[in-house]
C-alpha cells in the first residue's frame, strides 16, 4: 500500500506540473486574444461567427422578459387600457400639432439654407431594433440589438430612443450588433447648450445617469439646461437631445466649470430603439 | 453503464443553464449584483467531479462568455482559467470542507477574480469602478451553498437512476 501510494504520487506530481504548463499556455493565448481584440479589428469575424452559433442561447435568454411582458399584459385591466388609450390619443394630437408647426419651420429652414447655398439638412431615417441584452459591466456600458449586418447595419450608426441619443453601434455581427452607450466611460459626444449656444463634449462616467461636460465657461450653464448633439466631428447627427444639466462643479485647476448631466434617453429601460442611417449611407 | 451518461447529461445541462443565466438581461443597477454563474457551476464540477472540467474547457467557456456579453475576447477566459486552476489545486481539501468553509474559499477566489478583472480593465484604459463592483462576489458566495446542495442532489439522483 505504502509503496503503491508513493509510486502514485509521482505521476500525480507530473500531472500537476502538466496542468501548470497548460495554464501558462492558455493564459498567454487569452492575453494575446485580448491584446488583438483591444488593438484592432482582427477578431471581428471570429466574434461574429461564435455569436451566430450562440444565437439560440441569446434568444432563449429573452424568454423570461417576454413572459414577464405577457403576464403584465394579461394583468392590465380593460379600464387601464382605455385610460392609456385616451392619454395616448390626446398625446398624439398634441404631437401632430407640434409636428405641423415643425413642418412649417422646416420649410422655412430649407428655404434659408438654399439661400445660404448650404448643404441640405439631413433627413432622419432609420430602422427599428430591439435591445436583446444589456451589459452593465462597470467598465463598459453596452447593449446588444437584434439587427446585424444581415439587416444592413454598419458600425458607427447612432442609436436613439424617443427621448434622445442612446449610443453608437460598435461591433456588427451577422444577426446582432453591439452598441456603446453614452454612459460608457470611453464614450464622448460633442454637445451644444441650447440656451447659451456654448459647445463642449459630454463624456460617459460609467454611471448610467451621469455624463460629464467639461471646459464650460462660468455663467454659460445653469442646472436644467438642455444639451443637444452639436454634430461637430460628424459622428453624431446634430440637434438630438443628449442630456439635461443636473449639477455644476468648479474645476479648481483650469478655472472652468464641469457640468454633470443626466441623459434624456432611458439608457437602461428602453427596449425599442431606432438605428439612424447616417447621412453618407443614405446618399449611397 | 448508464451512470456516467446520466451524470454527463447533468453536467451538460448545468453548463447550458449557467450560460443562459449569464445571458439573461438584468434591469439597470441590478446588473451589478449578477452572480458569476459560470464560475459557480464550474467550481461545483471542479470540486465534485474534476474529470469533467479541465483548463481547456474553462478556456472555451470563457471565450463563449466573452462573445455573449461583449467583453474583450479572452477576458472571461483568463479569469475562468485562474478560478479553475486554483480550485483544482485545492480540490482534494475543498471536497471535504463543510459548505460554509467552501463558501469562504469561493469568496476569496472571487475577490481574487475581481482583482484580475480590475487589472485587465486598468490595462485597457477603463475608469476605476465604484464600491458596487465588489458586491457581486458577495452575492455569488451567498448563492453557493444553495447551488451546491441543489446540484449535488440532482447529480446523486442522476447516478441512482
Amino acid at each position: 500500500m505504502r509503496s503503491a501510494s508513493r509510486t502514485d504520487s509521482n505521476p500525480m506530481f507530473t500531472e500537476a506540473s502538466g496542468t501548470t504548463v497548460k495554464l501558462v499556455i492558455l493564459a498567454f493565448v487569452a492575453i494575446g486574444l485580448m491584446i488583438a481584440d483591444h488593438r484592432g479589428d482582427y477578431l471581428r469575424t471570429v466574434r461574429g461567427l461564435i455569436s451566430s452559433v450562440l444565437y439560440p442561447i441569446e434568444r432563449l435568454a429573452q424568454v423570461p422578459r417576454f413572459l414577464g411582458e405577457q403576464v403584465a399584459l394579461g394583468l392590465t385591466e380593460q379600464r387601464a387600457l382605455k385610460a392609456d388609450n385616451d392619454a395616448l390619443r390626446s398625446q398624439a394630437l398634441l404631437n401632430q400639432a407640434q409636428l405641423s408647426q415643425f413642418a412649417g419651420l422646416k420649410a422655412e429652414n430649407d428655404r434659408l439654407r438654399t439661400l445660404l447655398n448650404a448643404r441640405k439638412s439631413l433627413n432622419v431615417s432609420g430602422q427599428l431594433a430591439e435591445i436583446t441584452d444589456l451589459d452593465l459591466d462597470p467598465f463598459s456600458h453596452r447593449v446588444v440589438v437584434n439587427l446585424g449586418s444581415a439587416a444592413g447595419i454598419v458600425a458607427g450608426q447612432v442609436l436613439i430612443d424617443d427621448q434622445g441619443i442612446m449610443g453608437q453601434i460598435d461591433h456588427v455581427s451577422p444577426l446582432s450588433s453591439t452598441a456603446i452607450l453614452l454612459s460608457d466611460p470611453s464614450a464622448a459626444i460633442p454637445v451644444e447648450l441650447v440656451r447659451s449656444g456654448a459647445r463642449s463634449v459630454a463624456y460617459g462616467t460609467g454611471d448610467l445617469g451621469l455624463l460629464e461636460v467639461r471646459n464650460l465657461r462660468e455663467g454659460s450653464v445653469i442646472p436644467g439646461d438642455l444639451l443637444v448633439s452639436s454634430g461637430l466631428g460628424g459622428r453624431f447627427p446634430a440637434g438630438f437631445p443628449v442630456a439635461v444639466v443636473s449639477a455644476l462643479r468648479e474645476d479648481q485647476r483650469s478655472g472652468f466649470v464641469i457640468a454633470l448631466a443626466r441623459p434624456t434617453a432611458a439608457l437602461d429601460r428602453s427596449l425599442m430603439v431606432l438605428l439612424l442611417k447616417s447621412s453618407e449611407d443614405s446618399k449611397k | 453503464m448508464s451512470r456516467p451518461r446520466n451524470e454527463a447529461l447533468v453536467f451538460a445541462l448545468s453548463i447550458g443553464l449557467a450560460l443562459l443565466l449569464s445571458a439573461v438581461p438584468v434591469p439597470g443597477t441590478l446588473g451589478f449584483f449578477k452572480p458569476f454563474w459560470i464560475a459557480l457551476i464550474a467550481l461545483f464540477w471542479v470540486i465534485e467531479a474534476p474529470e469533467y472540467l479541465g483548463l481547456g474547457f474553462a478556456f472555451v467557456l470563457g471565450i463563449t462568455l466573452d462573445v455573449l456579453s461583449g467583453t474583450l475576447l479572452g477576458e472571461h477566459a483568463l479569469r475562468l482559467l485562474f478560478i479553475v486552476f486554483i480550485a483544482g489545486r485545492f480540490q482534494r481539501r475543498l471536497r471535504f470542507y463543510p459548505i460554509w468553509q467552501q463558501a469562504l474559499f469561493i469568496f476569496v477566489l472571487l475577490l481574487n477574480d475581481r482583482l484580475i478583472s480590475l487589472s485587465i480593465a486598468s490595462l485597457s484604459g477603463h475608469a476605476l469602478p465604484n464600491y458596487r463592483y465588489w458586491l457581486a462576489p458577495l452575492v455569488s458566495t451567498l448563492i453557493w451553498p444553495w447551488l451546491f446542495l441543489l446540484l449535488d442532489s440532482v447529480r446523486r439522483r442522476g447516478r441512482q437512476a
